[in-house]
Parts: C-alpha cells; structure tokens; sequence
C-alpha cells in the first residue's frame, strides 16, 4: 500500500526529470534535424519535443518507478549499465510502435511496408545513430540525477540550489532520535556485515512510513537515525503516525526477518522539540547541520529509553500545545534534567492502542 | 586587471601539492565530460553546417573545446567557486555563467586569432579576417547552438562541482566503483574534532554568530584535512569525525593534520577575535580498529561505519576535558607505529574498552 504521500514525491521527480529531458530533446533535434533533413522532412520540432517529453517520460518513469531499486546491491558502474541496457531497449520498443502508428494512421499504408522501409530509411541512417548515442546520454543523466537526488535526500537537492541555509537559521524542529533494540547483542550474534543488511533492510522499511508523513532523514549516526520535522501541531500528529506506521510496518515484515536474520528487529525512539541553528557546513563535504542543545537533550531522551524501559520516549516541550490523537495513549513516567533550565522537565511515554 | 593582494598571492601559492591536486583531478574529470559532449554537439553540427566548418576536423575542434573547457572549469575550481560561496546556487550560477561565458569568449577569439596568424600568414588582412569571422561564424546559427551547448556545458560543471562537494574527495568515486555496495570490514583510524568551551561561546555569541563561526572553522581547518588525505566522514553536532585507513603513514598523516590544523587556526586568530570576540581551539580522541563500512538508506544514501571503534573514539575524545589534555591517543592506534620525533606522546591514564577485560591505556599528544 504504497500511500499517496510516496507516489507525490516520485511524480515530483518525475517531473523534473522530465523537464530536463524535454530542453535536451529539444536541443539535440534541432541539431538532428538540421542534418538529416531527408530523415525528417515535413515533420514538425514541435511534433518531435513532444514525442520525445512521452519517450523521456516513460523511460524515467520506468526508472523512477521499478529499475531504481531493483539493482540496488550491484556496484553503480554495472547498475548503471543494466539500467541503460534496459531503457534502450524500452526506448527503441516506444519508438517503433509511436512511429509505426503515425506511419499507419498518417500513410494508411500496412505495418508490414512500414517495418521494410522502417529499417531502410530510419533505423540504418547515421541520423537514427548519434540520436540513439544522444538518448543513451540523457537515460546516463537521468541515472545520474536519481542518484545524486538521494544522496540529497528528499527537497534536500532544491534547498541546496536556492541556497536555502547559505545563510544560518533559527529553525524550531522536531527531532526523533530512533535506535534498533540490543544492537550489541544483535551484532555479536549475526556478526558484522550480517547486521549491517539488517541494518540496511530495518532503514529501507521505515522509509516508506516516513516518506508518507514528510519526514526528513538528517543523519546516520552509529546504528541511530535522526529524523526531523518543521514543528507544526499537524507534523506532530504525522510524528506519531510515523512512529505507529513504523511499529506495525516491522510487525507484520517480522516474519520476513526472522526467516532472513532469525530476530525481528524491534526499535526505541525519543521524540523532542525546540530550536536549533540550520545552515550548510564544510567546504570539500558539504552538509546540511542542525546545531543546538536541543539535539543533545533528544539524544539523551532516546537513551532513557533503555533506562525506563519504555519504547517511545516523549518531552514535555512536544506535547506542548498538543492535543494527543485519540488512537495514542500518554502517560507521565519521570523527569529529567535538561540543559540550562533550573527545574526537571516531564518525560511522557506513548503507547499504541 | 586583477590585483591580488601580497597575502592573496602568497596564498594562492602556498595551497599545498595535495590540495592543488585535488582540485586539478576535479578539473580533470569535468574536462573530460566536455570533450565527450563537445564530440557529441559537434558531431551533430559539423553535419548540419559543412559550409561553415568545410575542412576543419572534428579532432581539431574537440582539441579547441578541451582547451576552453580546461581554462573555464579551472577558472571556475580554482577563483569563482570559493568567490561566490556565500550566495544561493542559482544566483552564482547565473553570476558564474555569465563570467565563463565572457571568458569562453575572449579564449575562443584568442584561439581564432592564434589560427589566423598561423593559417593565413599574412595573406589575408585582419580587418577582412575579421569580418569574414563576424559574418561567417558569429552571425550563423550553428554558433548561437554552440553557445548554447557551451552554456549547458558551464551549468553541467557547475552542478558536478557542487555536487562533489556534496560527497567529498573520492565519495563520488567509490560510489561509481561500487566500493561499498557490499559491507564490507575495514581498518581505520578515526579523529573526533570538537571545539573546546562550544556551549559557552554559543551563549555568549548567539547561535546565529556560533554558526558562523563554525563554518569559517571547518573552512580552515579544509586544507589541512586535504593535505593529509582525510575523509570527513560527517558532522555531528559541533563535532566532525575524519578517517583515514589504518596504515603507518596514514597513522602519520594523522599526527601531521593535528599539528597543521593549530597551526591553521593560530595562524587566523586575530581574525576571529576581531569578528567574533574569541579565538577557537579544539580537542581531539584519535583511536583505530575495525568497522563495518556499506551504504545505508534509501531516499538518503550514505557510507555509514558502524561498530565500537567509534563509540570508544567518541568516548576518548570526552575524556579530554577529564583528563585535562587537548589531544588524546588510544594504545590501538599507536600500536606498531613508531612516533616521529617531531610529536611527543606520554601516558596518562587508563580507559575501559567495550567488550575488553582490561583497561586500555590512553596517551596524550604534545606538540612543538
């Protein structure tokens, strides 16, 4: 059930691509069709960026959609390689039926005349060549955009370009610390670079809950992940979505698990709010960081997890000025200190009913 | 005319072989994405245009591209990247295509010129090579597409630039390799950096001033992490975490980068009390060992080392405050290592390691 929050973003992507895809088209044709005039003769450029934004849509969808994935384990120079090797193929497939239908429909002539002067006039030309050359370009471009867009993580490539954070900013956040339960022991009895993939496998399936709550992923420390929200009433109620979506996402993936790893990873989380300075850091490895107290206290929350034996660990400044959704249920369960206030603050558990 | 300044040229100059080779095989990279688009373009115009390009060859013209691509993308490495740091992406692009544009323009002149004395030898005069030049080249639209294609070319490079930034000195490269499509185990050596007394200088600075200062501290401390072929591997916090591979020279490298990053920062002390009131200075945990290194997540994509080598890193590196010592080394990473004589390394303490019986001996770094 992939929810319509996952499908918005990818359609995003889909789009910009897309784009790109219809300025290249639009450029490499006019080159072409100034050379191969006998190619093309009588067709419109506008006929021909438009048959282009379709292939270039389908071919990045077809990207986007399943071969993004699908090579995931495989070094990036044979992914890479695959991926244009399929695409190709599914390009020239769209090509011949898109031309055979306008030959048939435009011609009234029988496909098995077209597929004779097909081969003749269009496939065997060096006009069809430095085209399919050109293609192969932009499907490496394609790849390449798709890739560097995930190392961004999501809105994170766009933020960069409009120099959102060039400058620091005083932004109020919602951090979740969130860790997988008795990783020591885990990793003594899987070894190393088996819970690495359950590490791997545990990350990849809360992506989906988060993507479809808007969450951002902000870093990878350890066997922990950060992930953050602007602090609005609405991101908290999506928050404690995430964290109910998760929680029952890994439930019913525990079979799959155990067959897998023979545990079925279960996670804590400590949930804070509160303002913290954003701005882009480094000069040779840029990065977007949040710095400020309020990180420390949510990573000090998440490790009371363990000592109040709680899964999910919430601050009195998250549920500030929020009224907890009926389906969760709230109890106060000790206080701790934080840093530069004189009194101890509340800590609220979370339970799913 | 540009007049550089006795500390600017003297900087330009000092930036260390490694820094410049970094910079050069960023260059390098771009220069060849160039030649494989301007063979393409090309290609495609000298077929449209023959009466234009007659009997010139594409080698010819691919040599002339590599040529003008090497000085705009060196331009653009080497002066305009640094220059427009501080804007948002889209504005010092446009600022930054403008000015290769300009740029591309005077070295193509310069080059057509160059061909001219060579070609023409004085047979044709250069008023009418000249109007031949603006009438059969400037004014055809095969030039405008090259212009245009060169302009795609700029913003291409500016966006690679950016982008390896993103992934820093050979992230893009082991990407493509697939180094760490698989985990696999390594040996490495990890530094944690951490600005002493940060809490307080944030209060007393504001966050907005901190940050700042933060930023202009990883900017200086840039050359010495480069010079020394450290890997960032990420900023937590205040703090920021290099690695290197676990070899004697690395081991090395790694004492050198301490002693060149004080350095660094005494050298820029008056500039940081003029603007922020207080000079920084950091403490450091170095220890080494094995971790598991692969790729983690799916819509974020990062190296992730996971294992205990960095928590008892991390841990060392708190012990500095306790044991009152700026930079403090683990028995793991000195052993097998002989210390060079310019470093002095005493022992101060013991520490309890994760999953070991004893305690580990720690020792603090001196230097002078």
């Amino acid at each position: 059930m992939a929810s319509r929050r996952i499908i918005y973003y990818k359609l995003v992507i889909l789009a910009n691509i897309s784009i790109i895809w219809v300025v290249f088209a639009f450029l490499f044709l006019y080159n072409i069709i100034l050379i191969e005039k006998e190619l093309v003769t009588g067709r419109s450029l506008l006929l021909f960026s438009l048959a282009f934004a379709i292939i270039g849509f389908v071919v990045s969808a077809a990207l986007v959609f399943y071969l993004k994935n699908a090579f995931r384990h495989y070094p990036f120079w044979l992914s890479v390689l695959i991926k244009m090797l399929m695409t190709l193929g599914l390009f020239i497939l769209i090509a011949f039926i898109m031309l055979s239908s306008y030959f048939v429909f435009s011609e009234h002539r029988t496909l098995n005349e077209f597929a004779d002067s097909f081969y003749k006039e269009v496939f065997l030309t060096r006009g069809f060549m430095i085209f399919m050359f050109d293609l192969a370009i932009m499907t490496l471009l394609t790849i390449i955009i798709l890739e560097v867009i995930d190392k961004y993580g999501p809105g994170g490539f766009w933020g960069m370009m409009r120099g959102k954070y060039i400058k620091p900013r005083l932004e109020n956040r919602i951090f979740i610390f969130l860790d997988i339960n008795n990783a020591t022991a885990i990793a003594e009895k899987l070894g190393h670079k088996e819970y690495f993939r359950l590490l791997r496998d545990f990350f990849a399936e809360i992506t989906i809950p988060l993507l479809a709550n808007g969450g951002e992923i902000y870093q990878y420390v350890g066997d922990e992940v950060v992930l953050s929200w602007k602090n609005t009433a609405l991101n908290k109620q999506r928050c404690f979505r995430f964290l109910r979506q998760s929680f029952f996402l890994l439930k019913r993936r525990e079979a799959k698990f155990m067959k897998r790893y023979g545990i079925g990873p279960t996670f804590k989380a400590g949930i804070h709010s509160g303002e913290v300075t954003a701005g882009v850091i480094g000069i040779v490895k840029k990065d977007l960081v949040y710095s400020g107290d309020t990180l420390n206290t949510a990573a000090r929350i998440r490790s009371k997890c363990h000592e109040l034996e709680e899964s999910f660990v919430v601050s009195g400044d998250f549920l500030h000025d929020f009224s907890t959704p009926f389906a969760y249920k709230v109890n106060e369960i000790g206080e701790m200190e934080f840093k530069g206030r004189a009194e101890k603050e509340k800590l609220y558990s979370v339970i799913f009913e | 005319m540009i007049i550089l300044s006795v500390d600017q040229f003297n900087a330009f100059f000092m930036i260390s072989k490694r820094v410049f080779l970094y910079k050069l095989y960023i260059v390098f990279t771009i220069v060849i994405i160039w030649v494989l688009f301007s063979v393409v373009l090309l290609y495609n115009i000298v077929e449209i245009k023959r009466e234009v390009l007659e009997s010139r060859s594409l080698s010819f013209f691919s040599l002339a591209f590599a040529i003008i691509g090497t000085i705009v993308v060196g331009a653009e490495a080497f002066f305009l990247k640094d220059a427009f740091r501080k804007m948002a992406i889209w504005l010092s692009t446009i600022l930054r295509m403008t000015l290769t544009f300009l740029l591309f323009l005077l070295v193509s002149i310069v080059l057509l010129l160059a061909y001219w004395i060579f070609r023409y030898n004085g047979e044709l005069s250069f008023i009418q090579f000249e109007k031949n030049f603006v009438q059969k080249v400037i004014l055809t639209p095969s030039f405008v597409m090259v212009m245009v294609d060169l302009g795609i070319l700029s913003f291409i490079s500016i966006l690679v630039l950016e982008i390896s930034d993103k992934y820093g000195p050979g992230g893009l490269r082991n990407l493509i390799r697939g180094r760490y499509h698989k985990p696999r185990k390594e040996n490495r050596i990890f530094l944690f950096l951490d600005i002493n007394d940060s809490t307080t200088i944030a209060e007393n600075i504001g966050h907005e001033k901190y940050f700042n200062m933060l930023h202009d501290f990883f900017a200086d401390i840039t050359e010495p992490i480069i010079a020394n072929w450290a890997h960032i591997y990420q900023y937590v916090g205040d703090e920021v975490v290099l690695c290197w591979k676990n070899t004697p020279k690395n081991k090395h490298r790694c004492l050198k980068f301490i002693k060149q990053a004080v350095e660094a920062i005494k050298k820029k002390e008056d500039y940081y009390i003029k603007e922020y009131g207080v000079a920084p200075s950091f403490k450091a945990g170095v220890h080494a060992g094995h971790v598991t290194a692969g790729y983690i997540g799916v819509i974020k994509k990062e190296l992730v080392f996971s294992g205990d080598t960095l928590n008892t890193t991390a841990r060392i590196r708190s012990k500095c405050h306790e044991l009152k010592h700026t930079f403090i080394l683990s028995i793991d990473f000195l052993h097998d290592f002989e210390v060079p004589e310019k470093f002095i390394v005493n022992e101060i303490g013991e520490m309890e390691f994760k999953g070991r019986k004893e305690k580990s001996k720690v020792y603090s770094l001196e230097l002078n």
